[in-house]
Order: C-alpha cells, then structure tokens, then sequence
C-alpha cells in the first residue's frame, strides 16, 4: 500500500496584501509521516508563510493543501488544527496560563477535554520535556530554553500527529538551544508523529530524515541530509552554508585528501581521518 | 575614549533580604578604538556589566571611567546626559524598540533630541540609513511594513545615528540567516576601521569572537575569569568546557580529533588553520597521485 503524505502543498501560490512578489509561488511539495522535517531558507525567503498553510492560519489564494489524505477546507480546518502544534520562534509571546501546569492544560481546555484526562495528560507532556518540577512556577520567570520546553509540553499535550518548530531555536542561547534539539532527537524516537523544524541553523537541519530548501517561494531543492549537502554551491546560491564537517571535507579533497566524495557528518569525518592518520 | 572599570562591584536589590551580588571586583580596560568581545553564559553578568559602559547603571562600589567622566556610587544622572550619547547601545532584538511612523524619522529621532536641527537630522539619518545598506526607497515606509533583517538595520541606524565614539552590541546578530549575519558583522567592521569607533561585543557566536575581536573578556559567576587575545582566551579547551562555554565551531572537531590520536600545538582557531593542522599528520597514502 502507498503511504498517505502526512502534508502535501499542490501548486500553491499566495501573497500578501500590498506585496509585489508572491511569498509562495506554485510551490508543490509532499511530507511522508514520522519523519523529522526541516524546512531550510534564508529571512524572508517564505519557508514559515509556507508552514502556515498547512492548518489554514494563511488560505492561499490558489492550490491545495491536504493533511493526512484530507483536503484542507473552512469545514475540515478546526479537525486539522487539532492534529498539528506549533511553537513558535519568541518564547515570551505564548504564555497565557498563571504557572506552567496552567499552561500546558490551556490548549486541551479550550478542546473539551475532561479533567482526569487533562491532569494526566499535563503530567505525562512536563515529564517528557523534562519540566514537571517547574509545573507551580511562573512562565515568567523560566530561562528562554526552558520556555520553549513548556510551550512544546503544551503542543505535546494536545497528542497532534505534526508539531512545527517555527524557528523555535534562533532567540535561545547556546545552552537553551541544544536543549530543545536534544529533547526533538528523543521525541523522534519516541513518538509516532511527524516533526517539521523551520530552521535556518544547517546544524539543526542535519540531525532530520530529510530537507526542504525553499527561496522566493519555490521549492529549490529536498533530499536527506547526505544528498542535500553535497550540493554546496546550491546551498550558497541562496544564503545558507553547509555544515562544518562539509566545508573541511571540501576543502581537504580539494587540496588532495583521499576522502569520500560524499557528505560527512562530523562522527563520519573524523572516523576517516583517523584511519588516514599516521600513527594507525 | 578609554573605558576603564577599577574594582567595580554591582548589587541587586541592595539593603534587602533579596540582595544579590551582579558584578563582584570587576577591573577591565576598553581602549579607546579596540574591539572587545565578551562571552559567557546567560547570567554569568554579561548584560549588567554592559549597562555600566554608559552608566544606564551606576556601580554599588568601585568606579568606571568613561573619556574624562567618573562614574561611582554617588554620580547624579544630571552628569551622565553627554555620556549617553557618546556611547551607543544597541540591546538584542533592537527593532522591537522602532517606534516612529517612516523609516527616516525614527532614525532621525536620536540626533534631533541631542540637539540637531530637523534639516541636519534627517541629514544625517539619511546617511545613516546609506552606511547599513537601506535604500532611499525605504526612508518613508512604516519600519514594520520592512523584512526582519531590514528592521535590524534601520534600528542600529538609530543608534549609529547619534554618532557615538563608542558602540555597544548585545547580540546584534540573534535571529538571523548566516547571510543576514555576516553583512551585519562586516557593517561594524568597516564602521570599526574607517571611523575609530571602540566596539564592544556581548555574544554567543565564537566564531564571531575569533573573527573581529582583538580583546576577548569571559565571565563567570558576575566575575572576570579570563581576559586576552581569542587566541589566548580559546588556547585551553578543556577550560572552556569546564566552564560551559560554547567553542569555536572548530573546537568540537579538535577535540574529537584529539581523542584519536592527532596532535595540536596550537589551538586551531578556523576551517584553514585546521587544515594546515591536519594534512601533515595524514599518511602519504592519503594524497591522490
């Protein structure tokens, strides 16, 4: 049987009121369920317009979107929002609950679910993001990284088949950053649902099953991590960089290292200079 | 202008049960046309230590002398006016602080309140906006009708736009693609070199850090726990871990490659001093033809 895309984008266009270019432009693109996404682009070069069409907060003004096999549409729209989280890229701008056990239970009262169900559920989500000692604090008063794990706790909670990460990353500092990349890894493992980073950090990008690039509205390019950045020149082209263990890979072959001719990540790469060492 | 801090002590919530100690026996020089990189975690004092280099606070104990101006315990604020405008702070996330309804008139706001004319303000504005890369087109939008990275710009325009001898950056680069970063690092680069201007970086980007800076300061605990060259200050990896500091993005490789057996009489600090590290300790097989 041939897998249902989780997303699917049909020759979708939109633009802005006023805007002279379309922020999307005819752009197709399919998304395979349980996978981790990442949706790469420079500022501006419409990758988080573009993940906003896949629950309807922007409507395209001409193509399709489908989730999970079901067109999306003003009657379907609310079935779909309830499937699909997003934390957003400011930690400060999604609190609404008094302490973090409020909340994360925010979400799921205004969907109707039944106390017992919901305590259990809030327990269940602080745990796996690693906050449940902080559930009585104010949001407030949490570091940015710890802001983030609670908002997703409160996406979490919701038990959606997708959660976006809309630049969830780039306002954090180094620390509060890996945190949230370490707790996508476990969730990956752990859960059957489908993660989609919209990122401009190639790092983070590298650790997904496969990669979106995206600028002025197309769809550039899409491929897993070793296939994607092989294309350095590409990646360049439109304002990102390749991984580090990339640019010393490239460079080394170039001045006459014997390496692979593919990408590397880092374990990789040092792996293969060490059996090129002098000492082995 | 020299900024010097001499035993500088900063407390919180003083004479309270609440007191906490910010900054504890701070002595640091900043002289006059260098550029200083400081890093270290959040929290670590980085932030309050830089509200003291134009006295937006004043120190609990010890003295920070900024040009010809003292600035202790008992300075008025009176004293501090010409102060502010001679060094330009730009917080992180500065466009959240645009206010003003076209592009020119919010950079021209700063000039006009130190005194300039309407004419010579928008002036100088107009050059401002130039220097960082926003088009005559722009000067009449509303701020927030411009692209993120646009923003960014036309906010440090603003602060630029007081034409400080001293500019102060909090994370100037957070939130930005590469491309985005790199144009806004190369702007203060050039402003450092062609006009003198002192700069003085709080960042997160160590790269950045081995890029520009000629000074780099770590703190710790509201302390000063190492002050050098980059060079020195990122020499002793193990001490940088220690203390849960991010590395150079060649650091991590380094220490991976440390641990298989190569060698590193210096500290490579970027992707080609790394190479030239490396290649020869590769075997001669190693090389095609």
């Amino acid at each position: 049987m041939k897998l249902t895309p989780i997303i699917e984008v049909r020759d979708v266009t939109y633009r802005y009121p006023y805007a002279e270019q379309p922020a999307l432009d005819q752009i197709s693109l399919q998304m395979m369920p349980n996978q981790w996404i990442a949706i790469v682009g420079h500022n501006g070069s419409g990758k988080s317009t573009l993940a906003k069409t896949f629950n309807g907060l922007i409507e395209p003004q001409s193509g399709e979107i489908y989730f999970d096999g079901q067109l999306l549409t003003e009657e379907t729209v609310w079935d779909v929002r309830g499937q699909l989280g997003i934390v957003f890229q400011n930690p400060d701008n999604q609190f609404v609950g008094a302490t973090v056990a409020d909340d994360v239970a925010f979400g799921m009262e205004n969907n109707g679910i039944p106390r017992d169900e919901m305590l259990v559920r809030v327990e269940a989500a602080l745990r796996q993001v690693r906050m449940w000692d902080y559930r009585h604090q104010e949001p407030a008063r949490l570091s940015g990284g710890q802001k983030q794990r609670v908002a997703l706790a409160g996406v979490l909670a919701q038990r959606p088949k997708v959660i976006i990460l809309d630049e969830a990353t780039s306002m954090l500092d180094p620390q509060g950053r890996s945190e949230i990349i370490d707790l996508m890894s476990q969730l990956r493992a752990a859960g059957d649902f489908t993660i989609i980073s919209i990122t401009h950090d190639v790092d983070e990008a590298a650790l997904a099953d496969q990669i979106f690039l995206i600028d002025d509205g197309h769809l550039i390019m899409q491929g897993a991590p070793d296939e994607f950045f092989a294309k350095s020149d590409e990646l360049h082209d439109h304002g990102l960089i390749e991984p580090l263990s990339e640019q010393i890979r490239g460079k080394l072959v170039a001045s006459g290292i014997n390496l692979s001719n593919k990408y590397l990540d880092e374990n990789q790469l040092v792996d293969e200079l060490w059996t090129l060492h002098l000492n082995m | 202008m020299d900024i010097t801090f001499e035993h500088v002590d900063y407390t919180y919530q003083p004479n309270s049960p609440l007191a906490t100690l910010g900054l504890k026996d701070i002595n640091l020089t900043f002289k006059s046309g260098s550029y200083t990189a400081i890093i270290g975690q959040t929290g670590s004092g980085k932030s309050t230590l830089l509200q003291h280099l134009n006295a937006l606070i004043r120190p609990s104990a010890g003295r920070v002398v900024i040009g010809e101006q003292v600035v202790t315990p008992a300075t008025k604020n009176k004293e501090l006016y010409h102060l502010r405008r001679r060094v330009g702070l730009v917080f992180q996330f500065p466009e959240s602080q645009l206010f003003e309804e076209t592009v020119l008139k919010d950079v021209a706001f700063a000039p006009k309140n130190f005194g300039k004319s309407e004419a010579e303000a928008n002036e100088i504005a107009r050059e401002t906006l130039r220097l960082v890369g926003i088009d005559e087109q722009l000067e009449d939008k509303m701020p927030f009708d411009l692209s993120g990275g646009q923003m960014r710009r036309v906010a440090i325009a603003g602060v630029l736009a007081m034409q400080p001898e001293v500019l102060v950056l909090d994370e100037p680069t957070a939130g930005l693609d590469p491309i985005g970063r790199e144009q806004i690092m190369q702007l203060f680069e050039r402003i450092h070199r062609e006009r003198g201007i002192t700069i003085i970086l709080v960042t997160h980007q160590m790269d950045d850090v081995v890029s520009y800076a000629d000074q780099a300061v770590v703190m710790a605990h509201g302390e000063v726990a190492k002050v050098g060259t980059p060079a020195e200050v990122f020499a002793d990896l193990n001490w940088l871990t220690a203390h849960n500091l991010e590395l150079p993005s060649t650091g991590r490789f380094v220490q991976r490659l440390q641990q298989k057996g190569f060698h590193f009489d210096q500290m490579p600090l970027t992707v080609d001093e790394l190479l030239t590290a490396i290649k020869p300790q590769l075997k001669r097989g190693a090389h095609v033809g």
